[in-house]
């Protein structure tokens, strides 16, 4: 074709043409590539978020599962335990007036260390699922945690708060999750931040309770927290999550920490159910 | 009409001086492909001079286009060579551009004329590259890594190589064909590679933006 004597017109015309063919097929590479690279992108996007939703899952699961057992123990141990120990007390008090004096020796140490067992019982029982929780509600509990942690000299605990009806705010097992909440923080200052003064505030804004914590301990950088959150934190994360709010933390070394979380106010009908 | 093309050609050749100026600018920043683009870019500043100066004296200047696709094809040949991971197609990258620059050189002095556009040259060291540009696109899709930052300049190579491929080929025809019937593909030449300058540029602020 190119040797054959045509016309210049048409020899440049058929040049003209493979040049832009092979443009078009350039373009079309360039423009697949892209247009792939934007679907891998997506997908991969959407199995990440798979996995993270499945992560996830397993962690609420396991938050659910635990309370549950932990709410079967405490019962077992009031109910079963507790009220078995204390029928052994009761029977030692008899036992303690009809012996003879040895017998009423041995038996008085018996009794002392039964009425031992029955406190530690009732103090684990409490610790697992606090009853001031259920009887008088989120904000007592949190006082009595202020008062408990305020009895250790060392450690300042600060709480304060404006609401006055809870129920509009939280139910039963919102309690829970945000009693849970507050105990893993003030853990996770004192175990690793190692702070002396916290203070802790709930408060009710609109349609909002804000849940604020602050202590003076050692901090940490934040950005490092992508690489490598605590199980503590991530319970915090999970629980937070479980209530429909979000967290925000500020934080940096050597200058303590804070938290923010912030719920939603209870639909009317979650709150009549 | 030949008045024009050369008028165009000094406006591409201040166009690479400039673009040249900045992308030498913090040349030491630049990771290892990018400073071979900025070489590049300033060899092909440094080849359009001198071709430009041939021209003015209007001396054959066709012999610059035998060494600069020479210099273009080890340019974007050690570019592509930084820019892969697998180790495999680095040493074959390697292998590839000793042996096909040796032939462009056997067939610059024995086979095609230094007077004359070296069509087969260019085929054959244009295809390579524009092969290398496709299967970097292939790569870039099944990996994470940082090559992701120079997928504008690869457009780019990939267009403009695909253009002169064809445009280089056949320019031997058109020398017998009239300057007037010519036009329109030197023109064509002439966009692409101002449009390759673009996309050069705005990789070059894209990774300056990024660093």
């Amino acid at each position: 074709m190119l040797n054959s004597p045509e016309p210049a017109e048409n020899l440049t015309i058929y040049i003209a043409l493979i040049l832009f063919a092979v443009l078009a097929l350039a373009l079309t590479i360039i423009l697949l590539f892209f247009v792939s690279r934007k679907k891998i992108s997506q997908k991969k996007l959407e199995a990440q978020a798979l996995k993270l939703k499945h992560k996830s899952d397993l962690i609420i699961y396991n938050i659910e599962t635990q309370e549950m057992e932990r709410q079967r123990i405490a019962q077992d141990l009031h109910d079963d335990i507790g009220s078995q120990l204390n029928l052994i007390s009761l029977g030692l008090h008899r036992l303690q007036k009809v012996g003879s004096k040895i017998e009423q020796e041995e038996t008085d140490a018996i009794l002392l260390l039964t009425e031992g067992v029955i406190d530690r019982v009732r103090s684990l029982s409490h610790e697992l699922l606090p009853p001031i929780l259920e009887k008088f509600g989120l904000i007592a509990a949190l006082q009595e945690v202020e008062f408990n942690y305020n009895k250790i000299n060392s450690i300042q605990l600060n709480f304060k708060t404006n609401i006055d009806d809870e129920d509009i705010y939280v139910d039963l097992s919102r309690r829970l999750h945000l009693y849970r909440i507050c105990q893993e923080l003030i853990q996770n200052s004192l175990k690793h931040g190692k702070a002396k003064c916290i203070r802790m505030s709930l408060l009710g804004q609109n349609d909002t309770l804000i849940l604020s914590f602050n202590d003076d301990g050692v901090g940490f950088d934040v950005n490092k927290l992508d690489s490598g959150k605590g199980m503590g934190l991530m319970n915090i994360e999970n629980r937070v999550e479980m209530l429909h709010g979000t967290m925000s933390i500020e934080s940096e070394l050597h200058e303590g920490s804070s938290f923010q979380i912030r719920l939603p106010k209870l639909e009317k009908d979650e709150r009549d159910h | 009409m030949k008045h024009h093309l050369f008028i165009l050609g000094f406006v591409t050749l201040a166009a690479l001086g400039i673009l040249s100026t900045l992308t030498s600018l913090k040349f030491k920043n630049h990771e290892l492909p990018w400073k071979i683009i900025a070489l590049y870019v300033g060899g092909s500043f440094l080849a359009q001079g001198v071709s430009m100066l041939f021209w003015t004296f209007e001396m054959n200047n066709l012999t610059v286009l035998h060494v600069y696709s020479l210099f273009q094809f080890i340019a974007f040949s050690a570019f592509f060579w930084t820019t892969t991971q697998r180790r495999a197609k680095r040493q074959s990258i390697l292998i590839i551009t000793v042996v096909i620059s040796i032939l462009l050189i056997i067939n610059s002095i024995w086979n095609e004329s230094l007077r004359d556009f070296n069509s087969l040259g260019v085929f054959v060291s244009n295809g390579t590259i524009v092969v290398y540009s496709v299967l970097y696109f292939f790569e870039v899709l099944g990996s994470d890594s940082y090559t992701k930052n120079h997928l504008i300049v690869n457009a780019g190579i990939l267009l403009f190589m695909c253009e002169s491929l064809v445009v280089f080929l056949f320019g031997n025809y058109l020398k017998e064909v009239k300057f007037i019937d010519q036009i329109g593909l030197w023109l064509t030449h002439a966009i692409t590679y101002f449009l390759f300058l673009i996309l050069i540029y705005w990789n070059h602020v894209k990774l300056a933006r990024t660093r």
